[in-house]
This record gives structure tokens, C-alpha cells and sequence, in this order.
């Protein structure tokens, strides 16, 4: 992953997106400090997350993006079975290895790596103009009034504009432009400075840097320093040591929560005729609860800060040439502080009287491992590996929070907690346990054909008493086909390997505790004093759950032809998760709502293409492509609810239905706008006469409303016109183009998602405009009136939201996006010596510079209401000495 | 060779360490340390009085669900004869665009889940407190009373609302909650169930108790008298009802003003939930959901305690219910106590220069008989009767959400218990005698002749919102009738559409223009019954029977 690293964040995630074939990665958080989710494969687990092991040196870590960027040297994805055997009880969901720089042997080097970035919005969809939105309100309002001698009259504008705020802005024309208003520019600053070097016995690298994100709104913000030593120590021929050491401390500032506010009415600005901020938008008294976000933004604080400590220290010893031992140890800690605080005139909390909420976390993780590994010299033609592990670890979290309200003034924010007049503390404390042995037999044959097995024994603790273990097999053979005589002669074929594997890993996606049957605390008040209660909660325990697995079969084959300039992989794998773990839904007369079952299968399989070729490819002048392809299908197999004869049925309560994918909408489907009330109370969903209840209130039925589809057919609708969609993309690709002239680069990358579908709010929600009420404003769209007989969005109503919308907020979220374009320019030798310099490199990068797609927001990964997603421009030095 | 033995000495041992405890099947054995197990609750003393406690908290959280703008405790409201639901998301239901077809009423849902969660977790608590061993006698009659409290009052209003339900008293367990349930529990079966548990509840609970907010044998008995009118055991019903009324521990507060003040648990509360703001129980909107908007663009008006605070107008007081309470221009529980319908300029900074603080809000457009849909709209929005019940004297006026205990039973309803069981059995002198209680203490004239009418509507000037309607309307057979004829507002058993004078409205105080009346119309006999929601039914046998109609 060689173009992974050109991006300016620190959402490590963002960096693999498009880099590896099978790895699916989502935008979850675009706020500075954010993160993105990372699938390998489809989804496997319907209640764990999906979430790959990430394995950073040889260890696991929690978090991706607690790795700084400038510190990696490479980043490998394992997908099949037989690779994640040997990382085990938590790598069923893939494994991402990530390999930190090292010292090498020679003259000490020092580089130093800066850029800045400039963050803008960018989004596909215009908002409603002023006169768009004028038009848009006078039919929303006239739609209320009566119809008089066949014809609807319009409202004056004063009762069109209403509000203490509104109309005296729409006669002055004061039209606010809320996004102007609220966003600012985002701004990237990082520098780091790397110092390594090594000799026959030492080698070290050292690094620190320094990473400052200020976030498109106000107060959002992330900074972060790290520092990290990588030392390999050499004892006698015999023993080294090896120990790596991450510290970073960090601080995220995060904005007030619910801004929605693009929407907010144009007519309604953040200031009185002082230029002061005001609260409510509508007037002090109004009944519209639209709260000004600057005011909401001034009023609260929430800080987030972080300090990690990572140490792995490593033990090497040679017993003989064949025969060596490895003791792995891993210390982790993780401490978040975490301060809130909204003050008595922020919106939420008047009642409050202020409140602030503050937390620590503790998060501890120990790993030991010792391995065992023999590996005889028996002759050229036959080799042999073995390799057994033992391993123990463990993740403590402890977190104590406290929430606190009645403050006396807000002077001091959240750190003034002492003085607030209320408390309540909550304590929650959880461990996993997880204890392992594996072992490995590899064996080659003439460089030629390679078998490899594993089998692995883990427990977990989070299992029932008798259940804790399970043990997966796991089998990999390799052939490689153009070291065989019959290949000899074939000058272009460079490689030709044939990789097939079988196994399977195990998966324990469970809470500590849950097989136990732990109770909820549910207190209550006698007497004006707080009295302990506790019951079980929503979820039945199951006392007998035990481990879900998933047995891949995987089949590759690389290659490479004409002088390697042409290189890849196919691959294809299936993946049968079985004994998954499921929460099911259970009838509100078993008084739960839901328990947990090993009962539930899923299966993923695909194909996944790698292809680089070298179309030039000289010593002054080089241009590469490379295309990755990835297409996944995913299935529920099995619910885990079954009907009254034992057959799988759907859970409808958790939108999960066997044999479709994991990630569905089950809605009515949109067909149209009906264009006269006789068509719309002669539709299915209109009274049909008799006894049968019709789907609408015939109130609701009426020209400009929306038409569902009947897809059965039979006249009527109702629950058995919904269609389950597929939410998850059919594949997704990546092109990347890297041409390089002299000392120049210009790399282009483009992501293309295709076949994704997504629920959009801004087409069927109220806070979003997408209801075409008018009372907040919206995607400018093609709505019915009287006079435009639309048959794309239905008549604005300023009554409520028309009847049957969200049929319309599921939309098309495929695209195509240029993720990069940068251009980096190497300073020629000459000119480096005379600096006195050993490399030296300018680079700009452009990111998300545009994107195609029908998915009207910010980004089509990015949910209406989240952090907006950005487009930047890095220019950045990189120079070693 | 120094070196390797020195290694030697070192990895060997801890390897051969490591192996054995890892190997110790200990390392995996869980121990919860922030949360008790289910065991400790079912098995101790201790743990069985908190799995009680709980079922408060259970019953409590029903109304602290925020979803639907906080509206779904109050949607039986909603479906009564009594309010306008003019907007917000209970005028769905209200309006009866919901709740009319197992597809469109999930909010039931909450109804249907609250309900089957408390009875699940009582037969475990009582099964529990019957088995084990040890506990002191008292304590454990305590614990099974108050369950079998619960678990009688969840079976009776479920039972009144969805009618065909499956009941059991084994508590859900991971070996039985695939069973599937294949039919209703007969209605014989469902009653002898909640009155055994009610004369449990009776014979083992206290008159008093020191813990303001527990059940007590006052509450116990007003529910079985409302079992035995369900039952038409009048008999039955006047012995309860009776009893508590002449327990000598209940009396009515004396003045409609007293009943919702404070912390809600004066002489007339047979059990209210309790709340602590900011400490225990979350803020509702229940008062948002009720009270007009009455200082929105009103000069001269601003949102005060006295005038019930802010809301949205989203559930109002009806001209039926307004009518039945200016009945008596004495009676007082429309001035400004439970309901409130004058509202008064009371802001001297904002006053117009031609206004009085302290009279009565008359705005120049918006009335109630105004010439334009919008300025009746805007009536309707702003200065329509409200109901007050549920704000609390110490409340901010300004917020929407607010915190205040809330009854759900009292006194002033048994007496209606007593009166009907007494007019039933004859004894009319006592049925007035009952009514009036109810009557003087509000100032309304007393009574002097009764009927089953009398009775009606003195429930609906003394109960209304607060979810008691509907379940009488039904158990007296008059809900289809009262619904198709008053629901929303507009003259008695107008069907026209809003706003229509078709027919033969006029926009007169004897004649006004229909609003917000849907549900007159889309009311059907079948529908004294709820449906069970699709998602209910789907999770139930494939023959369990719905509703007759749906």
C-alpha cells in the first residue's frame, strides 16, 4: 500500500480506503479526530461489530488511529482463514497488520515531515433560494386553506411569514445564509520529526509529532503529540531484545450536539438588530422550538483528552540453528477524561440549571505470548516449520462518570463540577479474558508446492461456564505453477502461484457478563428519598452461549507476466459463519425484547481483483495503473427465530430476513405522485368499501400525495408491499493512476462505489426540510402544486408532513470520487548534495476534489446532521538530512 | 556458555508458569464487579425487595418515553371523546390515522411491552419470594403483595385494551421463550387471575405506609372495585370502593387547586409515581403536549406558573368537555386549576398601551368563531382551553420539559366507583351523596336526581387527561357512540369534514365548524378494542387471534 499514506488526517482508516482489495471502509465521523469503519469482507457478525483486528508491530491495539501516520511503514490486510489462524480468538473479522519504521544499520538520519491543510465543505445539492423558498412557503401554506368555488386561494404574506422574526425579515429581504453562518474553514498543521540509525548490535528509530486540526464548526477541534521508539538490542548471537514504546496525548474538542442547521428558516438570523446572538430563532415566546446553533455552540463545551502508553518489550533466543524461542509481552493503557458542559442558557440546560458531565476511563490490556519455533535444515528440496504458541490476554475497562446539575454560575464549566447542587455516579467495570494455543506445520517441497496447517484452541471468558472453548482447524496449500518444467519456456510469465485454504476461526462477539444474567439498576423515589432497584432489562440472558465461527474457503492466484509488468491476484472466498451469535427478538408477551442465541448463519463470498500494470516504465519517464475490485455478497442464512415447525423465519422487529444481506431498509416503495383526488381514494390505498380498513386516512388522499407501489399486485396496500432494499454497495473499486517524470509524481485516485443504497434526510425528514413543510428549508425539488403536476415529490403541506414520505428518502448513494491528486516533486541529487541533504520533497494533495453522485449531502457516506465531510488541499515538506 | 544457562534459568520456568495458569480454568471464570447477578436478586431478601422497587421504575419509565414528542402515555387521551388533537404526533392517533389497523399502531406497541414486562417480572419476583427459604414472613407477604399488585393492574389494563391476551404466571425463562403462544387466555380465567391477586394485595398490604409513594390496600382495593365494575359486581364494587372512601385514611383535598399542587401526594393520592428532578425519573412533555401556546405573538403575554406553562396546543380541551364544564358557571375546574381557559395579559413589559394586566386575552383575529380558517387555527393554537394537570408549581414556564410526580389513581375517582355501584344496587341517595363529594369540593352545585349520565359526565369534568376516559366509555358501553358523536370538536354528531358547514354548521357558539374530527368518522364499532400491533403479532403464533374487525 504504497499511495496509503498521502492523505492529511489522522483517520488512519481514511489511508486504506481504496488501497486493498475485499476492504470496505466507511466514513463514520468526519470531525477532526473522527473515525472511519473498517469492514474486511462483508459482514460476518450480526451483533459484534465487524471490526478487523488491528496488530500493530506483532501486537493487537484498540484503535487504528491511535497509530501517528508518519510512523508506518506498511500496512498488510490478511483475509482468509489460514493467515488470521495465527492471530486468533478476536482476527475472524480480518486482520490488519501495520509495521511501524525501524532503524537501520548506518550513518544516523533525521527527517522531518510538515504539512498544512486547508479543509472546505463540499457538497452536490443547492438549498433553496430565497425566492425558491418564498414560493415554496406559499404553497405549503395555501395547501391549508380551503377550497372555495373550485379554487384554492393563497395567504397574504403576513400570515405566510409568521412569527415575531420572520415576516419583519422577509419584507426586509433579510435572507441568511446558515451554512455561511456556522462553518468556517477547517486547517491542518502536522510536523514530524524522526531521528534513526543503527549499528551490528543496535538500531533504533525515535519519532514525535505534532498534529493540530481546527474542524469546519466552531470549537470543533483535535490536536495530538506522539511519541514513539522502536529499539532492536542484540545480546550475543543467541538472544536479542526488541521493545517498542508508543506515548501520545490527546485533546478533542467536540461541538454542541443536534446543529441542524442548514435547514433553519432563511428568514430567522443568529442575530438581534444589536448584533447580538439570540437564543430562539422564532422569537423569545414562539412555539417552534428552533434554537440559534451559534448560541447552542457558545454555550457548551465538551473536551475529550486522551494519554496512551503502548509498550511491547520482545525476547529472542536461539536454542540451536533450527530450534528458538520468542516471549511477546504487551503492557497497554488508555486514560480518557472527558469534561461536558452546557450552561443555564444553553437550550438543554435551563432545567437543568447547567450541567456537566465528566468521566474517566481506564482502558488495560496485557498480552503474553510464547513461541516456540523449529525449523530443520533438511535439504534444499524439502523444508519444515514449526510453530507452537501459548498466549494470555486480557482487557480491563473500569469508567466512572459523573453527571451534576444546579450550578450557582457557569464560570468555571465543567471543571466547576464541585459546586453543582446534584449528583449522580455511575461505575461500570469490565474484563475479557481470553487464553490461546497454537499450533503450526509448514511444510515446502522444491520451492514448488507449499501445505500448511494450523490448529488453535482459544477460551474466552465472556462464554458460559462449559462453553468457554473451541478449537479451529485450519488448512493452506501453495502451488507454485510457472516453477514447473512445463512453464520453462513461457519467457513472459514472471509468476504463476495457485493459493487454495479451509478454516476456520472463532468469533466472540459478546459483552462480559451477558451469560451470567446480570441485572439493571432501575432506582426509584419513596418519600422524596432514592431507593435501589434492579431487575433484569430488556435482554434474557442465555446461559449457554458459546463461540460463532466462521470457516472461509479461499482460492488465489497471483501473477505476473511480461517482465512483471503486469502484475495481481484473483481471489475468490466464500465465508459460512455458523453458531453466530444473534440477538433475536422476542414477543413483548415474554416481557423482554430481546435474548441472545447462537442460532443465527450468515455467508459472505466474493471476488477480488488486483491488477498493476506498467504501461511505461523507463529510467526518466513511468506510468503505472493499478485497479482493485472488490465484490462482496452478503446473506443472512439464518435469523435464529423459527416458526411453530422449527423452520427459519425472519425477524421483522430487527429488519433481518434470511437469505438478504445483513444491511437492508425494508420501506414502501415510491411510485409517483397522484394527480387528482379521484386517483388517489380509488388507489390501493384508499377505502375499497366493505369491511377492509383502508392503508390511509382518506384525509390523507388527495392530488400531490404519494402514490406506493402495490408490488403484489392484489389492490390493496399494506405490510405486504414493503420491499427489504440492500443498503451495501454491490463493489466498490479503486483506480489509481502514478506517473512519474524525472523527480516529479502525479498520482490520481479515484473510489468507485457502485450498487449502494441510503436512506437520505434531507429528502423525508422534518429537520432536514425533507418534508416539504416549509416550516425549516430544504433541497431545492421538483414538489406538485396545482399548476406543476410533478410526479417526483408531493404537494408541501405546512399542516405536517405528507403522508407516506419516507418512501422517498431512500435513494441511490453510488459514486464515483477523485479521493487524490497530489503532486510531489523529489529534488534532484545534485541540488540535495549541495544542500547537504539526503532526500528532500515538496508535495500538494488535493482530496475529494469532486464527486459524482445522485446522493444529495455533503458526502454520500456522510448522514445528514453529522460533522460535514471536507474537501482539502495539503501542501507539505518532507526532507531528511 | 554462561549466557544460555542464564536464559535458560529465566524462559523455562516462566513458560512452564504460564502454562499452568492459563490452563487453570479460572482465568476464565467471570465475576461481575459494577452489576449484581440476577441470582443475588431472586435469591436474597435484599435482592427481592429491589426487584419490587424496580417494578415502580418500570412502570414509571412508561412515561418517561420520550419518543413521539413524549406523547405516547397520553395517546389513550387522545382516542377519547374529550380533546382536539389539533398537531404534533398525537393527532395521528388522535385524529385516528393511526391506531385503526394492526400496520399503523405501533405505538400500542409501548402499551402492549410496558405492560407484559412488569406482569413478567412480578411472576418472577413472586415465584422467587414463594420458594425461598428464610425470609421473614412479613417481608415476604410485602414483596409478593406488591407484586401480585402489579402484576393484577398490568393484566387488567392490558386486558382493557387489547382484549385477546395471552397470560401466564411463569415468568419467561431461556428454556421456555421459544414457546410459541398459539392462543388468548379466556377472559374467566384473566379476571379470577387479577382478583386473586387483588385480595392478596388486600389482605397483605398496610392502610399506610412510611414510603410515600408505595402501594398501599387503599390502591389495591380502588382497582378491584374498578375490576368489579368491569365485572357489573356492583355489589363488590361498593364494598371497595366504600372501604377506602370510609378507611379514614383518604379525604379529598379541598379545592381542585390542591390536587395536582406540590409533590402530588396529598390525602386524595391513592398512588402516585414519583420523580426527582435531576436525581431519579426523566422530564416529560406530557404538559407541552396539553397546554396552548398562549404568549406566542401576544403583546402583554408571557408563559407563567399560574397559567400552566408553555406548550404547543397539540391535545386540547374540546367544546363538548368545555361545555360539560361551564355547565356550572361555579364550578371551578376550569379556572385555571385543572383546566384553564381564561387567559390573562400578565407581562407589564411587553403590554400594549390599550391593555389591563390581569383581564382576560382577547385577540382582535384569533378566535374561536373567527372569520378565517387561519385565525381559528391560530385560536386553537393559542388560546383553546388547556389542561394544566400535569405542571408542576416549581417548573421553569419556559422549558418544554418538565418534571412532576403523576398520579394515577385517586380518591375523587373512587367516590365515582361508589356512586355508580350504588346507583346500580338502587341506592340512589348514597350514589348522590357519593357525586357531590366530588361535586361540592370544586364548587359546583351538588345534585339532586342521578343517572348513569350524571356519572358520565362528572368523570369527564373530573378525569379528563388523565388516561380514565377511554377505559369507561368503553366498560359502559358508550365509546363508538361518544367518539363518532364528540371527538375533536364540533357540534354533537357532526360528520362533516373540517371546516365544512355541510352539515349545517355555521360558525356559531350552537353550531361550530368541525375540526381535528376525524375520528368521528373513522371510528368503527370493532374498534373498543386495539389492535395488536403487526410487530406483536408477527412474534406470536400464526393463528393467535387478532381482534375481531382488524
Amino acid at each position: 500500500m504504497d499511495n496509503a499514506l498521502a492523505i492529511p488526517t489522522t483517520n488512519v482508516a481514511e489511508m486504506i480506503r481504496g488501497q486493498a482489495a475485499g476492504v470496505q471502509i466507511t466514513l463514520g465521523s468526519a470531525r477532526p479526530g473522527g473515525a472511519s469503519d473498517i469492514l474486511i469482507r462483508g459482514r460476518n457478525s450480526i451483533r459484534g461489530g465487524n471490526a478487523p483486528l488491528i496488530v500493530l508491530d506483532g501486537f493487537p491495539i484498540e484503535d487504528i488511529n491511535d497509530i501517528n501516520p508518519d510512523d508506518i511503514s506498511s500496512i498488510e490486510v490478511l483475509k482468509d482463514a489460514s493467515s488470521q489462524a495465527i492471530y486468533g480468538a478476536r482476527a475472524s473479522n480480518g486482520v490488519i497488520l501495520v509495521t511501524t519504521k525501524k532503524g537501520k544499520e548506518g550513518k544516523v538520519r533525521v527527517s522531518l515531515n510538515s504539512f498544512t491543510t486547508v479543509q472546505q465543505l463540499t457538497r452536490n445539492f443547492e438549498l433553496n433560494s430565497a425566492d425558491e423558498f418564498i414560493a415554496l412557503r406559499r404553497e405549503a401554506v395555501r395547501t391549508t386553506n380551503p377550497v372555495v368555488n373550485g379554487i384554492q386561494a393563497y395567504s397574504p404574506d403576513e400570515v405566510n411569514f409568521n412569527g415575531a422574526t420572520e415576516f419583519p425579515a422577509f419584507l426586509a429581504g433579510n435572507f441568511v445564509d446558515w451554512e455561511d453562518e456556522v462553518l468556517r474553514s477547517g486547517l491542518i498543521n502536522s510536523h514530524t520529526l524522526s531521528v534513526s540509525g543503527g549499528n551490528e548490535n543496535t538500531k533504533i528509530f525515535t519519532s514525535v509529532n505534532y498534529f493540530d486540526q481546527k474542524g469546519l464548526i466552531p470549537t470543533s477541534g483535535f490536536k495530538r503529540g506522539s511519541f514513539r521508539v522502536n529499539l532492536n538490542q542484540k545480546i550475543n548471537d543467541r538472544a536479542s531484545i526488541e521493545a517498542n514504546l508508543n506515548v501520545s496525548t490527546a485533546a478533542q474538542e467536540r461541538e454542541t450536539n443536534n446543529l441542524d442547521f442548514i435547514t433553519i428558516s432563511p428568514f430567522t438570523g443568529p442575530f438581534d438588530v444589536e448584533g447580538n446572538l439570540v437564543r430562539d430563532l422564532a422569537g423569545a415566546n414562539a412555539s417552534s422550538s428552533s434554537i440559534n446553533p451559534l448560541w447552542n455552540i457558545r454555550e457548551s463545551e465538551n473536551d475529550i483528552k486522551t494519554d496512551l502508553y503502548n509498550l511491547n518489550l520482545v525476547a529472542n533466543y536461539k536454542f540451536t540453528k533450527s530450534f528458538s524461542y520468542k516471549l511477546n509481552t504487551l503492557v497497554s493503557r488508555k486514560f480518557t477524561d472527558e469534561g461536558q458542559y452546557i450552561s443555564r442558557i444553553h437550550s438543554q440546560g435551563v432545567t437543568p440549571s447547567g450541567r456537566a458531565n465528566v468521566s474517566n476511563t481506564l482502558r488495560e490490556e496485557y498480552l503474553i505470548e510464547n513461541i516456540f519455533n523449529y525449523s530443520p535444515e533438511i535439504n534444499d528440496n524439502n523444508k519444515l516449520d514449526v510453530l507452537f504458541v501459548q498466549s494470555i490476554n486480557q482487557r480491563n475497562s473500569s469508567r466512572t462518570s459523573t453527571e451534576a446539575t444546579g450550578f450557582g454560575n457557569d464560570i468555571l464549566g465543567y471543571d466547576g463540577i464541585s459546586s453543582a447542587l446534584d449528583f449522580i455516579t455511575q461505575r461500570n467495570e469490565e474484563q475479557y479474558r481470553i487464553s490461546s494455543f497454537l499450533g503450526r506445520v509448514q511444510y515446502t517441497l522444491m520451492d514448488k508446492y507449499l501445505v500448511n496447517l494450523t490448529g488453535r484452541r482459544d477460551g474466552a471468558s465472556v462464554f458460559a461456564e462449559n462453553n468457554k472453548w473451541g478449537f479451529f482447524p485450519a488448512v493452506a496449500v501453495a502451488w507454485q505453477l510457472h516453477k514447473e518444467t512445463m512453464f520453462n519456456n513461457v519467457e513472459s510469465l514472471n509468476e504463476l502461484k495457485l493459493r487454495m485454504s479451509y478454516g476456520s476461526v472463532g468469533n466472540q462477539s459478546l459483552d462480559p457478563f451477558t451469560t451470567l444474567g446480570v441485572v439493571d439498576n432501575f432506582p426509584y423515589i419513596f418519600g422524596g428519598a432514592i431507593v435501589a432497584g434492579n431487575l433484569p432489562g430488556g435482554v434474557l440472558p442465555n446461559p449457554n452461549l458459546t463461540w460463532e465461527t466462521s470457516t472461509t474457503t479461499n482460492i488465489a492466484l497471483d501473477y505476473g507476466l511480461f517482465n512483471n509488468r503486469l502484475r495481481g491476484t484473483v481471489e475468490y472466498y466464500n465465508t459460512n459463519t455458523t453458531d453466530l451469535l444473534t440477538d433475536i427478538s422476542l414477543g413483548g408477551n415474554s416481557g423482554f425484547s430481546s435474548t441472545i442465541t447462537n442460532g443465527g448463519e450468515t455467508r459472505n463470498s466474493g471476488v477480488e481483483l488486483l491488477m498493476t500494470g506498467d504501461i511505461i516504465r523507463n529510467n526518466a519517464f513511468k506510468w503505472s495503473l493499478t485497479g482493485i475490485f472488490t465484490r462482496n455478497r452478503n446473506e443472512i442464512v439464518r435469523t435464529g427465530i423459527v416458526d411453530v415447525d422449527g423452520l427459519p423465519n425472519d425477524d421483522l422487529g430487527r429488519n433481518r430476513f434470511a437469505g438478504q444481506p445483513i444491511n437492508v431498509r425494508r420501506s414502501f416503495i415510491f411510485d409517483g405522485i397522484f394527480q387528482t383526488d379521484e386517483e388517489a381514494l380509488a388507489s390501493p390505498q384508499g377505502t375499497l368499501g366493505g369491511t377492509v380498513t383502508p392503508f390511509q386516512n382518506a384525509t390523507t388522499l388527495f392530488a400531490g400525495a404519494i402514490k406506493l407501489k402495490d408490488i403484489n399486485n392484489d389492490g390493496v396496500i399494506n405490510d405486504d408491499d414493503n420491499v427489504v432494499t440492500a443498503l451495501d454497495p454491490k463493489w466498490f473499486a479503486s483506480l489509481a493512476s502514478n506517473f512519474q517524470y524525472k523527480g516529479f509524481e502525479l498520482l490520481a485516485d479515484f473510489y468507485i462505489v457502485e450498487g449502494a443504497m441510503r436512506y437520505n434526510p434531507y429528502l423525508a425528514d422534518f429537520n432536514q426540510g425533507g418534508t416539504l413543510t416549509s416550516v425549516r428549508n430544504g433541497i431545492k425539488r421538483d414538489y406538485w402544486t396545482p399548476e406543476n403536476p410533478s410526479n417526483t415529490a408531493p404537494r408541501p403541506d405546512f399542516g405536517g408532513a405528507p403522508a407516506n414520505i419516507s418512501a422517498l428518502g431512500l435513494t441511490d448513494a453510488s459514486y464515483i470520487r477523485l479521493r487524490t491528486l497530489s503532486l510531489s516533486y523529489n529534488v534532484s541529487r545534485p541540488v540535495l548534495e549541495k544542500l547537504k541533504m539526503n532526500a528532500a520533497r515538496l508535495y500538494v494533495i488535493g482530496s475529494n476534489l469532486f464527486t459524482i453522485t445522485d446522493y444529495k449531502s455533503y458526502s454520500p457516506e456522510n448522514n445528514a446532521g453529522d460533522f460535514p465531510d471536507t474537501r482539502s488541499l495539503t501542501l507539505g515538506l518532507n526532507i531528511t538530512l | 556458555m554462561k549466557l544460555k544457562k542464564i536464559n535458560f534459568k529465566w524462559v523455562l520456568p516462566l513458560f512452564s508458569i504460564l502454562v499452568v495458569i492459563t490452563s487453570c480454568d479460572s482465568f476464565l471464570e467471570e465475576e461481575p464487579t459494577s452489576q449484581f447477578t440476577a441470582d443475588l436478586i431472586f435469591n436474597t431478601p435484599d435482592g427481592l425487595e429491589a426487584g419490587v422497587v424496580a417494578l415502580y421504575s418500570f412502570q414509571r419509565a412508561f412515561w418517561e418515553n420520550s419518543a413521539n414528542n413524549g406523547s405516547n402515555a397520553i395517546v389513550i387521551d387522545s382516542r377519547d371523546d374529550l380533546t382536539i388533537p389539533r398537531g404534533g404526533e398525537i393527532s395521528n392517533y388522535g385524529r385516528m390515522r393511526n391506531g385503526t389497523t394492526p400496520e399503523n399502531s405501533g405505538v400500542f406497541s409501548s402499551y402492549w411491552r410496558t405492560y407484559y414486562r412488569i406482569i413478567d417480572r412480578a411472576n418472577a419476583i413472586i415465584q422467587a419470594a414463594e420458594n425461598i427459604q428464610g425470609m421473614n414472613e412479613e417481608r415476604r407477604s410485602q414483596v409478593i403483595a406488591e407484586a401480585k399488585f402489579f402484576r393484577a393492574n398490568s393484566v387488567f389494563t392490558l386486558f382493557k385494551l387489547f382484549n385477546n391476551i395471552y397470560i401466564t404466571t411463569e415468568p419467561t425463562t431461556p428454556e421456555n421463550v421459544s414457546d410459541i403462544i398459539l392462543d388468548k387466555t379466556p377472559e374467566a380465567d384473566i379476571y379470577a387471575l387479577i382478583n386473586d391477586d387483588l385480595s392478596f394485595a388486600i389482605a397483605n398490604l398496610e392502610w399506610t405506609t412510611n414510603q410515600t409513594g408505595r402501594i398501599t390496600q387503599g390502591t389495591a382495593r380502588h382497582v378491584k372495585a374498578d375490576v368489579a365494575l368491569w365485572q357489573e359486581n356492583w355489589a363488590e364494587a361498593k364494598l371497595q370502593s366504600e372501604a377506602v372512601i370510609s378507611s379514614g385514611n383518604y379525604a379529598l383535598a379541598a379545592s381542585p387547586r390542591l390536587v395536582f399542587a406540590g409533590e402530588v401526594n396529598s390525602s386524595e393520592i391513592l398512588w402516585a409515581l414519583q420523580f426527582k428532578a435531576q436525581i431519579n425519573g426523566s422530564a416529560n412533555r406530557i404538559n407541552f403536549n396539553l397546554m396552548p401556546n398562549y404568549a406566542e405573538l401576544i403583546p402583554g403575554s408571557k408563559y407563567s406558573i399560574e397559567q400552566g406553562g408553555r406548550g404547543f396546543g397539540w391535545l386540547t380541551l374540546n367544546n363538548y368537555l368545555r361545555d360539560l364544564l361551564n355547565a356550572d358557571p361555579d364550578d371551578e375546574r376550569i379556572k385555571s386549576t385543572y383546566y384553564i381557559q381564561d387567559y390573562l395579559y400578565n407581562d407589564a413589559a411587553t403590554l400594549p398601551a390599550n391593555q389591563t394586566l390581569g383581564t382576560k386575552i382577547v385577540h382582535p383575529n384569533w378566535r374561536e368563531f373567527g372569520t378565517t380558517n387561519q385565525n381559528r387555527n391560530f385560536w386553537f393554537i393559542r388560546l383553546n382551553a388547556g389542561c394544566k394537570k400535569y405542571f408542576p408549581d416549581n417548573g421553569i414556564p419556559t422549558e418544554n420539559n418538565q418534571f412532576k410526580n403523576i398520579p394515577m389513581y385517586r380518591l375523587a375517582e373512587t367516590y365515582l366507583f361508589a356512586a355508580e355501584a350504588n346507583l346500580m344496587l338502587g341506592n340512589d341517595v348514597a350514589a348522590i351523596e357519593n357525586l357531590n363529594r366530588v361535586r361540592v369540593r370544586s364548587k359546583a352545585a351538588p345534585i339532586t336526581s342521578i343517572t348513569m349520565q350524571s356519572i358520565i359526565d362528572e368523570q369527564a369534568r373530573e378525569l379528563a387527561f388523565e388516561g380514565r376516559r377511554w377505559y369507561m366509555l368503553k366498560r359502559t358501553g358508550n365509546l363508538y357512540n361518544y367518539v363518532r358523536d364528540h371527538a375533536g370538536y364540533g357540534w354533537a354528531g357532526d360528520l362533516s369534514p373540517e371546516n365544512s358547514t355541510a352539515g349545517g354548521a355555521n360558525n356559531t357558539p350552537s353550531r361550530p365548524l368541525p375540526y381535528r374530527s376525524d375520528a368521528r368518522n373513522s371510528i368503527r364499532p370493532h374498534m373498543i378494542n386495539w389492535p395488536i400491533p403487526l410487530a406483536e403479532m408477527n412474534l406470536l403464533g400464526p393463528n393467535y387471534p387478532q381482534n375481531d374487525g382488524y
